[in-house]
């Protein structure tokens, strides 16, 4: 009886010590590590993308997190249980081959069904299937803004 | 040279007329036993490929397409929405009916009868519809495929052959619609709805044939005593099958499953002819005298069962636990608990467990075992058993599979062994029975 | 039998111990199995494809719209989004902007990180956080995934295993598809799928946090949505089709909610107005 007890609490112990934490990813770009699970609160230390930390607790939308020996939350935001992939930038090049070699589900849907909006979306206008204009697309994607003038932008948020 | 041959064919009116009353006896009756082939065993069929993995411990799992067949409650938790799965499987298996037949020196000979095939034994398909779920599947739950010649020397008596050709199918098909909903997080319901049809043509011939008393001339030929029996058995049922099922998560990673079903036959019909011709005089011990049959075979047809003289079918109610102690373990158990009907005395009770654990992200590996009780009364000694084969049965199942982003194979076999009692031959000798069943299976399952 | 008792109360005192602790990782998906929580990647060719089918709709928006033409409004708002998209846990891919020239109020997404806001929509901001609100439920649609998820944008799965598993039969069926696709008829006609409101609202939660960890003031959102919100009714009236967004006041109060809940009433972020009456000359 008493080596049953034993084995049956190792069972019970077990998940105990499986779940005393998660390895996690940071995944955007700019993740902190902040004191306390609220937006505002006193970073720690900043993380870079792809870095690992150990996810102890979730609270709503703050994971406590182990990094770099220190302890603080960061954002649900910022991190994901997968690694990062490297991105990718787009070749210019006016495909009009809708997914080649890729495979959606087998339904009769218009891809003006998946368009989102702010609000609702007046769908006449945009299921015209004669006006497409893949130049402009290709346009609008060789836009590029370097990530040293982005972050200047972004610390310079003030009123 | 004796003239004192009767009309009716050859006999020797001293020491073999006694003999040969018990001859017939003797010869196999498969009759009665195979009527209702395995209605003395409720947990013949494995469905789908990871339930079939966890020796059909799937209720409180079900997850998958599987699930229709096993708890249709448990296809809202599926992690795709919309899959197909599918299962083939090849089944062996070997009955024994130890010293069945006796020979001319006493020896005792056994008689095997053998089943295999290859069936396509499962497809299912569910997706998302309004709130819940909708499943379509098939499932063959039983499926018998016999067929045998055989010929043995010297049975009871030197100098004769016996053929037996013997050709027994047998398949039930489940068809029909499942339908599920979550009602809040912990707690779902489901239905299916099964046509359930089955199809049996059993032909059973017997030639027994004594040679002329050690005497070689062909010129006795039509004079050597024979037995011939022809059967012909054929049965077609359909009914519904529904099965309701219940999921419930009472605390994380532990999930609870409850299934209740029965069988409802909406119509039966049996067609049957069996003849016989025999010349072999016996002796009629109550009338005290000496009877030789008509040459001429006799025969009878029937047509046409009343529902309530076919297959009774029990009330069958399954409960089981699953432990997803992590996303690479999983270990469940489960029971069947089958209500009394006039085969038992009491209600049946079969069990199961499994173990599943993935070794890397694309290849599991699974193992379990249940039991297959048989739902008769032991045999009794020295009486005419109604229920003549009682086997107990337990099995053992292990699967392998490897899975791709949207789509995954298993192969898997499953071993089963059973010891029993027999009663196959008339009168009141009980035989040993061995049972041996194998099958090994491949299935493919597709999500999209 | 005091030691048999002891170990019952030692093992009872771990399970409860253990349940609370179970719950960090798995949640809801403990039914998951290992090559479930892999299929949830997205590889590279899954964003490949989520590209391509949002290119086709980008195409279509900006063939039914042209570009409003200002180098200086296009790389503000940008700089805008491309800091929102910093903050996201989709850093894998490039977001890009355009401003659309049109006079009405909307935004739109598309999934590959495709987002076109209409000049009539930044006419009616007053500071750069009410566009940064905007641009967020644009690109937290994207991050959210909501129409990869819904059509299953995944790559093709080409591998023997799937090849095998489709000779086997368990896709290849014309059955198999035959059902889904009356299915899906079945739903679109008896069904209004009510789950695209629920994913407003999730974009519009998604947005708050995305503002605050930006650094702007995450009560712009409901500022601009009250401000516009009789502009947006008129539209909603005119079209034909059944409304996809809740109504704007029940935006609103979700959006009052999840402030509170998640304590954002308490920071004192930046609008940068300034900045914004600089750039933005309409």
């Amino acid at each position: 009886m008493k080596k049953l007890c034993l084995i049956l609490a190792l069972f019970v112990a077990a998940p105990v010590t499986a779940f005393s934490g998660d390895i996690m990813y940071i995944m955007s770009a700019r993740a902190k590590l902040l004191t306390d699970p609220a937006f505002g609160s006193k970073t720690i230390e900043n993380v870079s993308k792809g870095e690992k930390i150990l996810a102890i607790e979730k609270k709503s939308n703050w994971y406590k997190v182990i990094y770099n020996e220190k302890t603080g939350w960061v954002s649900r935001l910022s991190v994901s249980s997968h690694p990062p992939l490297k991105r990718s930038r787009r070749m210019a090049k006016a495909d009009t081959k809708l997914m080649n070699n890729s495979r959606r589900r087998a339904s009769s849907v218009s891809t003006t069904a998946a368009v989102r909006g702010l609000t609702d979306i007046d769908r006449s206008r945009v299921s015209n299937d004669e006006k497409m204009d893949y130049a402009s697309v290709t346009l609008m994607e060789n836009y590029h803004i370097e990530d040293n003038e982005i972050v200047t932008f972004m610390d310079d948020i003030k009123d | 040279m004796s003239d004192s041959r009767a009309e009716c064919g050859y006999r020797n009116p001293q020491t073999k007329s006694a003999q040969m009353f018990f001859i017939l006896i003797f010869l196999l009756f498969v009759n009665i036993s195979s009527t209702f082939a395995d209605q003395y065993h409720y947990n013949d069929s494995l469905i789908g490929n990871r339930a079939t993995g966890l020796a059909g411990s799937y209720v409180a799992i079900s997850d998958d397409p599987s699930g229709l067949y096993y708890n249709p409650s448990g296809i809202v938790y599926s992690a795709s929405t919309n899959v197909t799965a599918n299962m083939n499987a090849y089944k062996y298996a070997r009955t024994k009916y130890v010293a069945a037949l006796t020979s001319s020196t006493g020896q005792k000979v056994d008689w095997i009868r053998e089943t295999s095939g290859l069936v396509p034994s499962f497809f299912g398909i569910t997706q998302p519809l309004g709130p819940g779920t909708i499943g379509f599947s098939y499932a063959i739950t039983d499926s018998i495929l016999e067929d045998q010649e055989q010929s043995f020397n010297d049975i009871r008596q030197a100098g004769t052959t016996y053929n037996i050709n013997f050709n027994n199918q047998d398949v039930t098909n489940n068809v029909g619609p499942t339908y599920a909903l979550a009602i809040g997080d912990k707690f779902s319901i489901g239905l299916t709805m099964y046509g359930y049809f089955r199809n049996k043509k059993r032909i059973f011939n017997q030639i027994y044939q004594l040679s002329a008393d050690g005497q070689q001339n062909d010129d006795n030929i039509e004079q050597r005593p024979f037995y011939i029996s022809n059967q012909y058995f054929s049965l077609d049922e359909y009914g519904i099958k529904p099965i309701l099922g219940m999921t419930y998560t009472p605390v994380d990673k532990l999930t609870l499953g409850f299934t209740i079903t029965k069988t409802y036959l909406l119509n039966s019909s049996i067609r049957q002819q069996d003849s016989e011709a025999t010349n072999i005089c016996y002796n009629d011990s109550i009338n005290k005298q000496e009877r030789c049959t008509d040459s001429k075979p006799t025969s009878f047809i029937l047509s046409q069962q009343a529902i309530d003289q076919s297959r009774q079918f029990p009330w069958q109610v399954n409960a089981g636990a699953a432990y997803f102690y992590s996303n690479k373990l999983l270990l469940t158990g489960s029971a069947w608990v089958y209500e009394a009907i006039n085969l038992t005395q009491k209600p049946l009770i079969n069990v199961a467990g499994g173990l599943e654990y993935y070794i890397t992200g694309k290849l599991a590996i699974r193992v379990g075992a249940y039991t297959n009780w048989s739902n008769a009364p032991e045999l009794v000694n020295n009486a005419t058993n109604i229920y003549n084969e009682h086997i107990d049965i337990v099995g053992g199942t292990m699967s392998l599979t490897h899975f791709t982003r949207s789509s995954s194979i298993s192969i898997g076999a499953a071993g089963t062994y059973g010891k029993g009692k027999a009663q196959i031959t008339g009168g009141s000798a009980i035989q040993d029975v061995q049972y041996i069943g194998l099958s090994g299976f491949i299935s493919a399952s597709n999500s999209f | 039998m005091h030691s048999n008792k002891h170990s019952l109360l030692i093992i009872l005192l771990l399970l409860i111990v253990s349940l609370p602790q179970a719950a960090l990782s798995a949640d809801k998906n403990f039914r998951l199995r290992l090559h479930q929580n892999n299929a949830d990647i997205n590889t590279l060719s899954d964003i490949d494809t989520e590209v391509k089918f949002g290119k086709t709709i980008s195409a279509r928006i900006l063939g039914q719209f042209k570009e409003y033409k200002n180098e200086g409004l296009k790389r503000y708002v940008n700089l805008v989004g491309k800091s929102l998209a910093m903050n996201s846990s989709r850093d894998e891919i490039e977001f890009h902007f355009s401003v659309l020239n049109a006079d009405f109020i909307n935004a739109y997404s598309a999934p590959g990180g495709y987002v076109f806001i209409t000049k009539g929509a930044i006419k009616a901001m007053r500071d750069e956080a009410e566009l940064a609100a905007v641009l967020a439920h644009e690109v937290a649609h994207i991050t959210r995934k909501h129409i990869v998820n819904e059509f299953k944008i995944k790559a093709a799965d080409d591998s023997a295993t799937a090849g095998l598993s489709n000779l086997l039969g368990s896709s290849s069926s014309s059955a198999k598809v035959a059902f889904s696709q009356s299915v899906d008829n079945a739903v679109n006609m008896l069904i209004n799928k009510g789950f695209k409101k629920e994913e407003e609202l999730d974009a519009d939660k998604e947005a708050l946090l995305l503002l605050a960890a930006t650094g702007y003031d995450p009560s712009s959102m409901r500022r601009y949505l009250k401000r516009t919100k009789h502009i947006i009714k008129k539209t909603q009236s005119r079209t034909k089709h059944k409304p996809t967004h809740p109504p704007t006041s029940k935006r609103i109060k979700s959006l009052k909610r999840i402030a509170k809940q998640e304590g954002l009433n308490r920071l004192k972020l930046p609008r940068a107005n300034a900045r914004f009456n600089k750039y933005v000359r309409l």
